[in-house]
């Protein structure tokens, strides 16, 4: 059956080479039959053929032999003129090597004479063909034209493009920012593996080579994966952030590599950084140079007012203006004694934290009878006590009457919370010091008054040196905001703590906690690590200087499942810091060697912990003093351990109850 | 000026002594009081003619009273010098600013503050 439907009505503009008027008649009627509505033209001659060419035509059907030119030159003037011109050959003496021949030299079709009806199928097939070569061309150019805009895109790209081969996991070209940012020419980078431009562990410390295997797996699979890249060159290591994109659609897992170089933008983030960096310790810097004005603007005061009794006086008594037979004389010389030794224990203090400060205080442990020591102390201040009623009592538990410890320190100690107690306790009130134990190895003394007591607010700043409490010009009680701080300072640094208790209006208990035989007092450089690090668990690097905030954060990690390190100034921090992974770190913002600002940013940017979160602990209750620096959280001292593990929660690190044995 | 009346505030029984001495020494009737209540009351009851004042009290300081007395119409002419051991920059200029006739720091020269005195009630007469 000939497939009517496709040849119905269909025009066909017919050239015809053929010699034969009967022959070419035939030809038509049989198109014609077949459904064609031709309109046709027959040539004769090769000059006749030329001529025609010049005009569009669907098909052409030649003789193969005829008078003076056949079949063959017909097809090479088709060929020659570059033509899509759909060509089908009959002939009277059909055989095999002519039809070889024709086809060869681009017929679609050879048939015999002798079978017309074979023609209209044929000339169906020949203009199908032709369709789809037209359309199949038409492809092949415009997919040139796309490869062409896409290679001109690729070139003139701004950022940096890799063209890669996925299975051979190979460059199979770079642009000219490719070249730029690798230094190297695009000839070196081509059939180059990407480890070739990337260091061998990317800064986490994990292979190059194992990621690598790994993105290109998913591309392979059919993503397009972004990520952060480090590549080398030119000994630089170049941060990035890179994406595979899979272009398997137009080549064999071919994919294009899209490079955004990081560093400008990380230089710009360094800089804003260093800048509120800068900005913050300029703040603390102000902050300390007003306290220490403050502190001298004090010291100024506290020392005039004993001086101003002395010359006063001295100078009453010199001018003859006092009778030197009468009582006055003497109470009056009496006055500039008493105030040239207040004067002198103003000075003692100041030393004494002077010396705190430089870290140069010595301590002296020996035996010490705890209940001699006390008492040495109380009278020094029963004329204070009995000038005010006071009733000043002594308690010494018999297991910690004898102590090994620097007794002049003791003393400090004993004699600062008593005088403290004194002052602040009024007419008829009581004052009692204990000495007791305190677990099997340290012992407490403990000063208790019934005197006004202090707000919850204010214990934090009692013992912080130049906070006095009721600051400013309306001071109701002489000192000189040094006695708690000095305290403070000589109990640690004797590997104790102090701490107080206080109801407003009932009174406050003082007290200090020490070894009861000290031994000689050293910091460990190597690593403290408390408690058995258990498989699994997660360790949090704490940064501090001061024992008893220590001991408070090692107790209150330690106990909600953490394991802990402990760095006790700035340097060692940054050493642990890039020595392995925390999960964690707590960081006071006063440490010995360095400002806490200034370690917040050597941590930040190291490339191990990068991601690490930091809680700043300071005793500085402002969180914008830290603001800028990406910590996670601010918390206040004295440090509250609910809200430490809430914030460790907070930062994906739950605590954990802590296995009972 | 002899047989004037004196008041002394501070809060330092020490140095309240010495003044006292010395202002009685100088023939001035003497009150004291050791803070600001107890110098109001003394005012109120005494009317002294000057005022020693120390700066640094418990409550109310010694600026603040000096504030309310040259408020008080009943009291804005006594004369008062601030003594004071804030001796810093700037302590002066926030003695006078709070109403102070005068700024004294301590320690005191005992030789010149009667001298001072006498010369600031002889002034205030020269005035009223």
């Amino acid at each position: 059956m000939v497939p009517r439907a496709t040849s119905a009505n269909t025009e066909l503009q017919l050239l015809v080479a053929e010699d034969s008027e009967d022959d070419f008649e035939i030809l038509l009627r049989e198109l014609r039959k077949g459904g064609y509505v031709v309109t046709a033209e027959r040539v004769k001659s090769t000059g006749e053929l030329e001529a025609a060419l010049a005009r569009p035509w669907d098909l052409l059907i030649s003789d193969w032999i005829m008078p003076g030119f056949g079949g063959l030159q017909v097809l090479e003037a088709i060929a020659q003129r570059g033509l899509d011109l759909a060509c089908i050959i009959v002939s009277g003496t059909p055989g095999e090597e002519p039809a070889v021949q024709a086809l060869r030299a681009g017929a679609l079709d050879f048939l015999s004479k002798d079978r017309p009806r074979r023609l209209v199928p044929a000339v169906q097939r020949a203009l199908r063909e032709a369709a789809d070569r037209r359309a199949r061309v038409q492809i092949e150019r415009e997919l040139r034209s796309s490869e062409r805009r896409y290679r001109t895109g690729f070139e003139l790209a701004p950022e940096p493009l890799l063209s890669y081969d996925l299975d051979r996991r190979a460059i199979v070209d770079g642009n000219a920012k490719a070249a730029a940012l690798f230094q190297r020419s695009r000839d070196e980078l081509r059939g180059s593996d990407l480890l070739a431009v990337s260091p061998p562990r990317q800064p986490d410390g994990r292979s190059s080579s194992e990621l690598v295997a790994h993105y290109v797996e998913r591309a392979l699979a059919g993503e397009s994966p972004g990520f952060l890249w480090t590549f080398h060159a030119g000994g630089e290591l170049i941060p990035t952030e890179t994406r595979i994109i899979n272009l398997a659609s137009v080549g064999h897992n071919h994919a294009q590599i899209n490079i955004v170089d990081l560093r400008e933008r990380l230089r710009a983030e360094e800089m804003r950084r260093r800048s509120v960096e800068l900005e913050m310790q300029n703040r603390r810097i102000q902050e300390a140079s007003r306290l220490k004005s403050e502190f001298l603007a004090n010291m100024s005061h506290e020392l005039r007012t004993p001086l101003n009794a002395i010359i006063g006086f001295a100078e009453l008594l010199h001018d003859g203006q006092v009778d030197p037979q009468s009582p006055t004389h003497k109470e009056f010389l009496g006055d500039i004694l008493s105030s040239g030794r207040h004067l002198l224990q103003l000075i003692n203090d100041i030393l004494d934290l002077a010396k705190v400060e430089a870290g140069k205080l010595e301590f002296r442990p020996e035996l010490v009878e705890a209940p001699r020591l006390v008492g040495e102390v109380i009278a020094i201040l029963r004329t204070t006590a009995a000038h005010k009623q006071i009733r000043l009592e002594t308690q010494v538990d018999p297991t910690v009457a004898t102590l090994t410890i620097d007794p002049a320190r003791l003393k400090q100690v004993a004699y600062n919370y008593l005088s403290n107690a004194l002052k602040f306790t009024p007419q008829g009130g009581n004052v009692t010091l204990r000495i007791k134990p305190d677990g099997a190895e340290q012992f407490r003394l403990e000063v208790q008054d019934t005197g006004i007591g202090i707000a919850p607010a204010d214990i934090a700043r009692l013992f912080v040196e130049f906070q006095q409490l009721e600051a400013g010009a309306a001071k109701r009680h002489q000192g000189t905001g040094l006695g708690l701080a000095l305290t403070r300072r000589l109990v640690e640094a004797q590997g104790g703590s102090v701490g107080v208790r206080s109801v407003v209006g009932e009174g406050s208990t003082f007290y200090a906690c020490l070894p009861r035989h000290a031994i000689a007092i050293s910091r460990s450089p190597t690593p403290i690590v408390f408690g058995p690090v258990r498989e699994g668990s997660r360790t949090v690097l704490i940064v501090e200087d001061d024992v008893r905030d220590q001991l408070q954060l090692v107790a209150a990690l330690e106990s909600a499942g953490y394991a802990v390190e402990l760095a006790e100034s700035g340097s060692e921090a940054i050493s642990r810091w890039r020595s392995r992974r925390y999960d964690a770190a707590t960081i006071d913002l006063l440490l010995p060697d360095m400002s806490g600002l200034e370690l917040l940013a050597v941590l930040r940017s190291e490339i191990t912990n990068r991601t690490t979160p930091i809680i700043v602990i300071t005793v500085v209750p402002d969180a914008r003093l830290v603001a800028g620096f990406p910590v996670h959280d601010v918390l206040n001292k004295p440090l509250d351990r609910e809200r430490l593990l809430a914030s460790l929660a907070r930062a994906g690190l739950p605590a954990r109850q802590r296995e009972r044995t | 000026m002899p047989g004037e009346r004196v008041l002394i505030v501070d809060d330092n029984p020490t140095n309240l002594k010495l003044v006292a001495y010395l202002m009685k020494a100088n023939g001035y009737t003497v009150d004291t009081a050791l803070d600001a209540e107890t110098a109001l009351d003394s005012i109120r009851v005494n009317h002294p003619d000057v005022i020693l004042m120390d700066i640094q009290l418990p409550g109310i300081d010694g600026l603040e009273l000096t504030r309310r007395l040259k408020a008080d119409p009943g009291t804005r002419d006594i004369v008062i010098v601030a003594v004071t051991a804030y001796a810093m920059k700037g302590d002066q200029a926030k003695a006078l600013a709070a109403g102070c006739d005068d700024y004294i720091t301590k320690p005191i020269d005992t030789r010149k503050l009667p001298e001072t005195i006498a010369h600031h009630l002889a002034k205030r007469e020269i005035v009223s």
